[in-house]
């Protein structure tokens, strides 16, 4: 088994673990986990991937592969992260119901902004909750791992596999939106189909694009954002919203995943990350990082 | 899902919308997802 490989599994292992184990004891406890005493203990089970992924790194030492440190080559990340979040849920809710779209936006932002507690909190809140609690893990650890053996399908299909796993207690927990559907739900099963695409666009906005784990971060938090203010109120809107998905993630597999333009600033390889840091740490004489 | 518009299916669905601008747009939209009608139908059939 290749480095990349060990150090893989060991982030799957130990991201599963943190939150599976912390989910199953506020499952046992059967409380609200959304506003009640145990509110704190699932936030950190949900900060599972990226807690496993500052371990790794605290262990591995070595330079935070994935993180792109390139990203001013390319300024196009931060609004394509913006734009293709909100793509596939702006393109369902219009499909759905044009005339209705501004009215739902309207209505829709006021509760959510208010059920956080303010536009600061708000921010705060859906920043923390998914973003920065797993993309340092999903996209910042794994996905460049699993690049260096698969390609954009094999990447999207693993990572999107596991990304999808990985949710299945929160249909579980009391108080999360994914209960509220229900595991064996269809609703569930399109959320699940839709990890594998999701991850697609994941992998083009923060590789080809050059926006590391920031445009993921970004990406994610414009989601999430979408999917409360104009959420998936009906079978055919989550039909639809996998649909949209996957012709985005089609359209980019053809454009810029195969641009050589793009190619060019893609992030490195952690293996060639760690091949680099070698090689300037032989001529420092320092260790890395 | 195709890149290509599927004519029939964007001709199945703008004769279906209300004929606005803003109808054929969305019978547009509809078409280049096509596919999720099908599966839609079919799951409701299955009883989904």
């Amino acid at each position: 088994m290749s480095t990349s490989s060990r150090e893989l599994s060991r982030f799957l292992i130990l991201a599963f673990a943190i939150s599976w184990i912390i989910w199953a004891a506020c499952l046992a406890v059967g409380l609200d986990v959304t506003g009640s005493s145990i509110t704190w203990l699932f936030a950190i089970g949900a900060s599972g991937p990226t807690i496993a992924a500052i371990i790794l790194w605290c262990v591995i030492r070595r330079r935070m592969a994935g993180i792109s440190t390139r990203w001013r080559r390319s300024w196009l990340w931060a609004p394509a992260a913006v734009a293709l979040g909100a793509a596939p849920i702006a393109l369902t809710a219009l499909a759905l119901a044009p005339g209705d779209v501004a009215v739902r936006l309207t209505d829709g932002v006021e509760p959510v902004v208010a059920e956080s507690g303010g536009v600061l909190l708000f921010v705060v809140t859906y920043l923390v909750a998914g973003p920065l609690a797993e993309e340092f893990g999903w996209r910042g650890f794994a996905q460049p791992r699993l690049r260096e053996r698969f390609g954009l399908i094999g990447t999207s299909v693993v990572l999107g596999a596991a990304w999808a796993l990985w949710h299945v207690p929160l249909y579980l927990l009391p108080g999360t939106g994914q209960s509220a559907a229900g595991l064996f739900s269809l609703p569930a099963l399109l959320f699940f189909a839709s990890c594998v695409p999701l991850s697609a666009v994941f992998l083009v906005v923060s590789e080809r694009l050059g926006g590391g784990v920031a445009s993921a971060v970004l990406l994610h938090f414009v989601l999430n954002v979408g999917l409360s203010v104009l959420p998936l109120d009906s079978a055919l809107a989550s039909c639809l919203y996998l649909g949209y998905t996957t012709l985005i993630a089609v359209v980019l597999a053809v454009t810029v995943w195969r641009s050589p333009r793009y190619r060019a600033i893609s992030t490195s390889s952690p293996t060639a990350i760690a091949a680099a840091s070698r090689k300037s740490s032989r001529w420092s004489g320092t260790s890395t990082v | 899902m195709g890149l290509r518009l599927p004519p029939r299916a964007a001709i199945y669905f703008v004769s279906v919308s209300d004929g606005s601008f803003w109808g054929v747009v969305v019978g547009l939209l509809q078409a280049i997802v096509w596919p999720v009608y099908v599966v839609y139908y079919v799951l409701l059939g299955l009883g989904a």
